[in-house]
């Protein structure tokens, strides 16, 4: 099944909820926003200002304070992915350097400031200015040169070289307009404390290590044209209660002081799917599957036979049914399905066949040896295999130890926390690394698996090569997504083909919840959108 | 009084210096680059990495980095925190009052538990509240206050809807986090103020005051009591570290602001001037509570007295 039909089932079963509901009411006068709900998550937002947050919890909140100018809601409507936000239309140039926006004019932000023009490139400005020290948003802002406002309603974007990823990026938070004059009031650090946007709800407090609580915005009147209704969004109150242990949020679940919790253990997923009174919404996301690198550097796995004998003795779906039975699907592509250029055909590439991975190792000349370890030169056939500590590879990493044990590779486990683990990865001590990468866009590519990436980046399959290189800045050279597909899926068969990732399962955003909560929707991200959500009393 | 309390404050002095140093020496030796870890998950190069390296003031040698954390501090100043870009300083007073207020309420469990299993386990020694005295004082030292925490959460909150799982503002979520966490620390009382108690109770000032007539309670609480309080009071003293290391589990597992979780946040984050400032608070607040131990000794003992 695909990613597109999984996602047109679960809207199907949404939209033929609200039919008999929100569409009614939407035509008549709306009712006044009301109620109250509280979502539990992990981990803290370090910023409220979506051009300098890199994290997801403050994606959680800004995606509904912040309207982007463009929305990419896949699968929403026959034919079309990218929908008007802040923006009628817009134009691309052929090169993909120049891009042209056509706003609305009945927009207001929060605090009262008519959005135009200048707010966009105010906001931008913001972004690229050193003394905000932006974190995801510049990185998705890529090569900026400047911002040329025309009239009120007409805003050029310019880039110092093409960004073909753009209108993907654009479609997610960290690029929404945000109030200039809260950008002057406040100055570039303080809006991270005071976001003004334009969006369905509006930020009401914030108490640190706590919660922050958003409120409806009751002049909110221009939704996506497939939101539900128009108008004021139908919840009055949401608090995003920061609860960093699972089974606390498990329990407060349970209990009813929160209503909605995300990162549950699988136990307690599994659990709830079958308990009453609970929805499990299993959001598909975008980029990279959890995987396995593999070190094409380190010895033994240099040689791309045995990088390919693990993937043969790899069994994704006995995986999947240990641990994450009905929540996850088992991964045989280096891409999510649903992210742009996702090529099925890669899917088939590896399936589990011990026999081929016995007979690849023995083609590298690793022969069968004591212990039932096959061996080289008197060496064993000895992999190193280094977890990220608390990242959720540990059984994972266990159960792969038992699969490869059968066709004679032993592997010795170990874990380290996170900022030490990224350096031991950058200097190479590791045969296999862990890692997953959410992303909007197929020019993922570019932070994972180019050559400059090995020593400081995120490369810790330590795999150059120059094609995969040029094929990437090829699919990023033209924003046209029929033209940008072929070269990312040729870089993706290369990548594939040297068998330097491992994927192991397809992550999706997991929100559990009490059944009260209805009409949730998903950015491609995996965000909860909560603008056409209620509360069934 | 004031002289020692001067004398015993610039003695410290040093002491705060050496826990900076050590802890500053400690975050940089440990592998990890913040700057990469706070562009992690996005498509940084490794110019922007460098760059906000550099914005940090990462890149300067150490000792130029640690001259200006000493610098700024002697001017009252902690730094910025690299995360949420605020100051650390406001960051720590905003979380400061919660963590306070948990750590005075588990004092209060501790000590009401603690002195009263301990005055009756020493009064009626032997007896079966006695023997249920220092068995839920056992039970206390043997369950670690994570577990706890999470078994009084499952009954109190998720079986019995009594209290909430979650420690919102108001005594009733108090009332969980203090408990799993005060319950260890009573028990310790409890041991000590029992066992002093009844060393306090064979002196001749006992049978004295027993003869000159004083009820039981009186001489208990007056003569004996007071006596045998000195070394809890030195005790509860030395358990702040405890208590705040204790209140890094609590707070994150009830969901708690404070100054445990926000010292996690920091960690994790590699968020240098946070937990450096966190640390600081830390050593001081141990410090100065210790003082304020000695400080009691006088008016507990008449004996003792600064000069």
């Amino acid at each position: 099944m695909t990613r597109r039909t999984l996602l047109a089932g679960a809207l199907g079963t949404g939209s033929a909820a609200l039919l008999g509901a929100a569409r009614p009411r939407a035509a008549a006068s709306a009712p006044a926003p009301q109620g109250r709900l509280v979502f539990g998550m992990w981990q803290s937002p370090e910023s409220l200002d979506p051009g300098t947050s890199g994290l997801i919890s403050s994606g959680y909140i800004s995606i509904n304070v912040f309207d982007p100018l463009i929305w990419h809601l896949p699968g929403m409507r026959r034919g079309q992915e990218y929908f008007p936000g802040l923006a009628l239309r817009w134009e691309v140039s052929g090169d993909a350097r120049r891009f042209t926006f056509h706003l609305r004019r009945d927009v207001k932000f929060h605090d009262g400031t008519p959005f135009t023009a200048e707010a966009v490139k105010a906001t931008l400005e913001h972004i690229v200015n050193p003394e905000t020290k932006s974190r995801s948003a510049i990185t998705a802002l890529g090569p900026y040169s400047h911002t040329e406002v025309t009239g009120d309603d007409v805003v050029t974007i310019v880039f110092k070289e093409p960004n073909g990823a753009f209108l993907n990026n654009v479609a997610t938070s960290g690029l929404s307009p945000i109030s200039p004059a809260a950008l002057r009031r406040y100055g570039h650090q303080g809006v991270s404390q005071h976001p003004v946007g334009t969006g369905p709800f509006k930020f009401q407090e914030w108490v640190l290590g706590n919660h922050v609580t958003i409120v409806a915005n009751p002049d909110y009147n221009w939704a996506p044209p497939v939101a539900h209704h128009q108008g004021p969004p139908h919840l009055a109150e949401i608090t995003f209660r920061i609860i960093p242990d699972a089974s606390t949020r498990f329990n407060a679940l349970r209990t009813g002081e929160v209503l909605i919790a995300e990162n549950l253990a699988p136990t307690d997923v599994q659990g709830l799917q079958r308990a009453k009174g609970y929805t499990v919404f299993a959001a598909p996301v975008t980029g990279m599957p959890y995987s396995i690198m593999v070190n094409a550097k380190r010895p033994p796995t240099d040689d791309v036979r045995v990088r390919q004998a693990l993937q043969f003795a790899t069994n994704q779906e006995a995986i999947i049914e240990a641990l994450y039975k009905g929540i996850y699907e088992p991964a045989h592509n280096i891409f999510l399905p649903g992210t742009l250029s996702y090529d099925p055909t890669l899917d088939k590439m590896y399936r589990y066949d011990a026999g081929r991975a016995k007979s690849l190792l023995e083609e590298a000349g690793w022969k069968a040896g004591a212990g039932g370890v096959r061996q080289k030169d008197g060496q064993p056939l000895r992999l190193v295999f280094i977890n990220i500590a608390n990242f959720g590879f540990d059984q994972i990493s266990q159960l792969l130890q038992a699969q490869w044990q059968d066709v004679g590779i032993q592997t010795d486990i170990s874990a380290q926390s996170f900022p030490t683990v990224a350096e031991t990865y950058n200097r190479g001590d590791h045969n296999l690394a862990d890692f997953f990468y959410y992303s909007v866009d197929p020019f993922l590519m570019r932070a994972l698996y180019a050559c400059d990436q090995i020593t400081h980046g995120f490369n810790w399959m330590h795999y150059c090569d120059p094609q995969v290189d040029a094929l990437v800045a090829k699919g990023n050279a033209t924003a046209d997504p029929s033209k940008r597909i072929a070269p990312f899926r040729e870089a993706a068969r290369r990548v594939m083909e040297a068998a330097v990732v491992i994927p192991i399962y397809q992550q999706r955003a997991v929100f559990d919840a009490s059944d009260r909560v209805q009409a949730l929707r998903f950015t491609v991200n995996g965000f909860p959108i909560y603008y056409d959500a209620t509360l069934r009393a | 009084m004031g002289a020692f309390i001067g004398r015993r404050l610039l003695a410290s002095l040093p002491i705060v210096f050496g826990v900076t140093a050590l802890v500053f020496l400690i975050l940089h030796l440990i592998p990890g680059d913040p700057a990469q870890i706070m562009l992690f998950g996005t498509n940084a190069t490794p110019d922007q990495i460098a760059g906000l390296r550099r914005s940090l003031g990462l890149d300067r040698p150490l000792a130029v980095q640690y001259g200006d954390f000493v610098w700024r501090l002697v001017h009252g100043d902690l730094g910025v925190s690299f995360i949420s870009q605020r100051r650390v300083a406001e960051e720590i007073g905003l979380v400061f009052p919660a963590t306070a207020t948990l750590a005075l309420a588990t004092m209060v469990v501790a000590a009401t538990v603690g002195l009263g299993a301990g005055v009756i386990g020493a009064m009626y020694r032997g007896s079966w509240m006695d023997v249920a005295g220092t068995g839920f004082s056992v039970l206390g030292v043997a369950v670690p206050n994570f577990w706890l925490s999470v078994l009084l959460i499952l009954v109190f909150a998720v079986r019995l809807g009594w209290l909430p799982a979650l420690s919102e503002g108001g005594v009733r979520g108090l009332i969980l986090p203090s408990v799993s966490l005060g319950w260890g620390f009573s028990a310790i009382i409890t041991r000590l103020c029992r066992a002093n108690l009844l060393e306090a109770l064979a002196q001749p000032y006992v049978s004295t005051a027993y003869a000159k007539g004083l009820r039981a309670g009186a001489v208990v609480v007056r003569h004996a009591l007071k006596n045998a309080l000195i070394p809890v009071v030195t005790l509860l003293g030395l358990q702040v570290g405890n208590l705040l290391s204790g209140a890094v589990v609590v707070e994150t597992i009830f969901g708690r602001q404070g100054l445990g979780s926000l010292a996690v946040r920091a960690i994790q984050a590699k968020d240098f001037p946070t937990i450096q400032g966190v640390v600081l608070v830390v050593a001081l607040v141990y410090l100065l509570v210790n003082l304020a131990v000695d400080v009691a000794y006088a008016a507990l003992d008449p004996r003792v007295r600064y000069g």
